[in-house]
């Protein structure tokens, strides 16, 4: 998911269990593949760092903190038109913030 | 036009700033509430500024709560940020003194058209404030000399008179006027006397102090606030000035004439007199210089004695 090109990155969003949707990649973007490209490396980072958090939320039973976590998870993925890194039963619709 | 964009999502953050700078913006960064609120709050903030809704520290609508509190000028104009389109949160976020709100994800179209339209609103407000001073400014000094108008000088000394009644402090005033000014019209014109009042004032702010405060309350007839100044250290100053005055030419080249001023000297200490009591002591002394061969200062009441002087 990776990458350092727009094109490895445009290519990644042709599949049909995609990570990322194509417009909701290239919309916010304005079809820059190097910013998008920049994004994603952001989000893989971010999303790492949110699961991270999440998951020892869990295991604390911070309910306030998890629910806020999800839902800023949920927020970038979409920012960035991932839905595919989000649970299947995540309710579609905005993020958070 | 420099831009804060307020957001703790590196991603959305990242989107931001990146149209922005396309845009031509000068984008200021920050990734939480409280560093939001110090740049809103630093000298030379950006007046544009992109909240996220929920921020670390303080969040999107208290952030515009409190820059609306402080009153600010000039207007900074709040794009909030969320993904909260329902019509309730809409108006909670506009009552919190956001002017905008834009709904997450952002169409960058939409952004632009946004950012454009607080834009305007801005540059309508910088042309409100430049009227507004001018007509302050109109509205407080003389057009012709430039010094306070009538009204100011007397603001400006009674606002003097309650400092000294706090601070228990000294007050002089100077009542200053042009003599034989009628000849000087009469005989160069009136083109001429307004030279010369225009030069006289120059020369009179150029010869005080920054806090000391001049005005025009007359055809030819001025008045001078000297915060601080005893007796003695007012009437040196009202010497100086008629001395300066005297020494020099007035008015344009083409008719340079030879002006002299009388001053009568009054003053107080911590504020005990009224400001009309210490105009009218100040004229009586003026009176006193006319009728002494002008061109001459005198005090009334006398002034306090010099130290070395005092019984």
């Amino acid at each position: 998911m990776k990458s350092d090109t727009g094109q490895e990155g445009a290519s990644q969003c042709s599949g049909s269990s995609q990570v990322f949707d194509r417009d909701g990649l290239f919309a916010p973007v304005g079809g820059d593949l190097e910013l998008a490209a920049e994004l994603i490396g952001l989000f893989v980072e971010e999303d790492a760092r949110l699961l991270d958090e999440l998951r020892a939320a869990i295991a604390q039973g911070e309910s306030r903190r998890i629910e806020a976590l999800a839902h800023r998870r949920k927020g970038t993925a979409l920012t960035i038109g991932a839905p595919g890194t989000l649970p299947p039963w995540t309710t579609p619709g905005r993020g958070s913030g | 036009m420099k831009v804060l964009v307020a957001e703790d999502d590196p991603v959305l953050q990242r989107i931001l700033e990146a149209h922005l700078r396309r845009w031509g913006y000068e984008v200021t960064l920050a990734r939480n509430g409280l560093d939001a609120s110090r740049i809103l709050e630093s000298p030379d903030a950006p007046r544009l500024a992109i909240l996220d809704w929920i921020l670390p520290g303080i969040e999107g609508p208290e952030l515009c709560r409190r820059i609306r509190q402080q009153g600010n000028e000039p207007y900074t104009f709040l794009l909030l940020l969320t993904a909260r389109s329902e019509t309730e949160a809409v108006i909670k976020g506009l009552e919190s003194g956001a002017d905008d709100y834009l709904v997450k994800p952002i169409d960058p179209h939409e952004l632009r058209a946004r950012l454009q339209a607080g834009e305007r609103i801005l540059e309508l407000q910088d042309q409100l404030i430049a009227v507004r001073e001018r007509f302050r400014y109109q509205a407080m000094h003389d057009s012709l000399t430039g010094v306070w108008n009538r009204g100011a000088i007397l603001e400006a000394l009674a606002r003097e008179l309650v400092r000294a009644r706090r601070e228990d402090s000294h007050l002089g005033l100077l009542m200053l006027d042009v003599d034989h000014f009628k000849r000087v019209n009469d005989t160069s014109g009136h083109p001429a006397g307004d030279a010369v009042l225009r030069d006289l004032g120059r020369r009179l702010r150029g010869g005080l102090r920054a806090y000391d405060a001049v005005g025009r309350v007359g055809g030819e007839e001025f008045l001078i606030v000297l915060p601080g100044c005893n007796g003695s250290s007012a009437r040196s100053i009202a010497e100086r000035l008629r001395a300066a005055v005297a020494s020099q030419t007035m008015g344009r080249p083409e008719f340079a004439l030879g002006v002299t001023v009388s001053i009568g000297v009054a003053a107080c200490q911590g504020g005990c007199i009224e400001a009309n009591v210490l105009v009218r002591m100040a004229d009586a002394a003026l009176f006193r210089a006319k009728r002494s061969g002008r061109n001459r200062v005198e005090a009334d009441p006398e002034p306090d004695p010099l130290p070395h002087q005092a019984a």
